[in-house]
């Protein structure tokens, strides 16, 4: 690959806005609201794109295009299964509670709803696996310019941790978003060339699909039990594990999501948010996934032999290196920059909310001046980046980004939403009862872990794919925690109803949606929407 | 508020002027690498990135435009610092 001065000067001046966005915000941080919350005061469409763009980090843009090399359109279920219904739930079903509730972190919404505890485990593993991931940006990133461009795994990871932490230090989160959003229409614009060049140079999609392997070019028709599907799933499997535990326990429980729809400036634009990220979700599979399975017609070492330059998760860039010239190179580089630095940032602000309001000043500084938690803001920041940096190591032993993001989601989310959707919708579930359902919950998430892994080589639950794994590990975290917190609740004492005003379904604010012109109202948007998505399920059916 | 579309705008009309200027300047070396047809790559896409730029930044500066002569009028200094009425997408 030919990076010419071009390519470096658009670099250059994607890193001049991206802190010159920094630091135009940094004199409106005046209290740890406008930090941590952005003031509450951002558009819709705004916080919606962030929604969208905190999401669109190495995982998407790499680690979806790689899977869409390894297993074909199969990938695309991570969008039409596995993300857009569990949005629509989010911002029909649950925005009301998290936004009424005036609450600044999703721990805090579990304080509020169970007890003390509960807040503490949720803030304690989510702010762990926050680092984890902004640790897979950090590697995905160093890999990918190494191998391409020769750059120093180290210099990069550094350069970026630091272009990274002088923007969100300045601007919060205000600046964290702003950035998503720019990085957004980057990577939008820089990939879009990719698949319109790259299935043209394979002859069309017909002509593409011919020199795939059997089946991937289907989403469902090859998933009965015991079919042979490149996933190596079947159709309950993905349905249950990725469609409902997965997907819901992420969309619709991750702070890192939930934060940029809280920024938003009333009711409604914070439902509209996940509603307004839908719509780029449903068409993003054209420029994650189609690159992948493109890639993989067109450059066959892909995934063959153990020569890191065509691993899976380097089909983007192999692809970038195939058809842009000087120029729209630089573009294509700083589109991948954009996601790295996004998916790093949007897991950095997540985690200094939750680290400064749910455990800083919880059980080590309570009554502070404000000014205090913004500087502890600041420094949570740099902390959080800090150890991302050092976490960054462990990916390198996992067999390919997504799966290693699956297995901790697997252990972390997925016993969660059971906790949130008994927590939102039956009153009767206590405080204990969540608690230990929780505990049971990323136990049985491990113990399945341990199983599925151990004997090396042989392990006791065998599974086709490393994937299918996942899927059916969340499920039995999920249904561990469900049916824990229910049995638990029956033997134990529920809130009274007096404290769970606005907390449970039937006891919040009644939603006025009738003043909203029908383009505007959530439930009709969320319709159609769905309707959108499921059509996209049949066509590649 | 910092209206997010201008520096977007300002943004992506940077990058057309210099996809657009590499494309001009040396046709040869912005073709599509590798592939049966002759495109100027940094031409066509610096056009369509210089549009969105050029859409982005028309419409923040459309919605200042409005929003002074509104200050103006009503002598409220607080219309003047709130943010533009971006809802509308």
């Amino acid at each position: 690959m030919q990076v010419g001065f071009v390519d470096y000067l658009i670099i250059g001046i994607y890193f001049l806005f991206v802190l010159g966005i920094g630091f135009s915000l940094k004199k409106q941080m005046v209290s740890s609201e406008d930090f941590f919350l952005s003031g509450r005061s951002i558009p819709s469409w705004i916080t919606g794109l962030a929604f969208l763009s905190a999401n669109l980090g190495a995982i998407e843009v790499m680690g979806m295009a790689g899977n869409g090399a390894k297993y074909g359109i199969m990938t695309a279920h991570f969008y039409w299964v596995g993300a857009i219904p569990a949005m629509l739930f989010l911002a029909v079903f649950m925005m009301p509670f998290y936004y009424c509730t005036n609450i600044r972190s999703v721990p805090e919404y579990l304080k509020l709803r169970f007890n003390e505890a509960t807040r503490a485990l949720n803030a304690i593993s989510f702010a762990v696996m926050t680092v984890l991931m902004s640790g897979i940006n950090m590697y995905a990133m160093a890999i990918v310019f190494k191998l391409l461009l020769g750059w120093d795994m180290t210099a990069s990871i550094w350069v970026s941790a630091f272009v990274v932490l002088a923007y969100t230090a300045l601007g919060g989160l205000t600046s964290s978003i702003y950035n998503e959003v720019l990085q957004f229409f980057l990577i939008v614009l820089g990939f879009l060339p990719l698949t319109i060049i790259g299935i043209s140079s394979a002859g069309g999609w017909e002509a593409m699909a011919a020199k795939l392997p059997e089946g991937f070019t289907h989403l469902w028709s090859h998933t009965a039990p015991g079919a042979v599907n490149p996933m190596g799933a079947d159709w309950l499997g993905i349905v249950m594990g990725l469609g409902f535990v997965l997907s819901f326990g992420y969309w619709c429980t991750d702070f890192l999501v939930i934060q940029r729809a809280l920024a938003a400036k009333d009711l409604a634009a914070a439902q509209r948010t996940p509603l307004i990220a839908a719509v780029p979700k449903i068409l993003f599979p054209a420029i994650t996934v189609l690159p992948g399975m493109i890639a993989l017609a067109l450059i066959p070492q892909i995934g063959q032999g153990s020569d890191k330059n065509f691993a899976y998760d380097m089909a983007l860039p192999l692809l970038l290196g195939k058809f842009y010239p000087s120029g729209m190179l630089g573009i294509g580089l700083t589109a991948m920059l954009a996601s790295f630095m996004s998916g790093m940032a949007g897991n950095i602000t997540a985690f200094n909310t939750v680290w400064t309001y749910d455990i800083y000043r919880n059980y080590f500084a309570k009554d502070k001046s404000d000014n205090h938690y913004i500087q502890m803001g600041r420094l949570a920041t740099a902390g959080g980046i800090l150890i991302s940096i050092s976490t960054a190591y462990l990916v390198m032993n996992a067999e390919s980004i997504m799966d290693y993001m699956q297995t901790i989601f697997g252990f972390f989310n997925a016993p969660l939403f059971a906790t949130f959707l008994l927590g939102m919708f039956w009153k009767r579930a206590t405080p204990w009862g969540a608690f230990w359902g929780l505990v049971i919950g990323i136990a049985a998430a491990a113990v399945h872990f341990y199983f599925s892994t151990y004997p090396v080589g042989h392990p006791t639950l065998s599974f086709t794919s490393p994937m299918a794994g996942n899927f059916w590990r969340a499920a039995v975290a999920w249904l561990a925690c469900f049916l824990t917190t229910i049995a638990i609740s029956l033997f134990t004492k529920a809130k009274p109803d007096e404290e769970l005003k606005g907390l449970v379904w039937g006891t919040g604010p009644k939603l006025e949606d009738k003043h909203l012109p029908w383009y505007m109202r959530p439930v009709i948007l969320a319709v159609v929407l769905g309707i959108f998505s499921l059509a996209f399920n049949l066509i590649f059916w | 508020m910092l209206d997010l579309r201008y520096p977007i705008g300002i943004f992506f009309l940077i990058n057309a002027v210099v996809l657009v200027g590499m494309g001009a300047a040396n046709p040869a070396a912005s073709k599509v690498l590798n592939f049966s047809h002759d495109i100027n790559l940094n031409l066509i896409w610096g056009f369509v990135m210089g549009a969105f730029g050029a859409l982005m930044l028309g419409l923040s500066l459309m919605d200042k435009s409005k929003e002074e002569p509104a200050a103006a009028g009503s002598g409220a200094s607080a219309s003047a610092s709130s943010p533009p009425d971006q809802t509308s997408s």
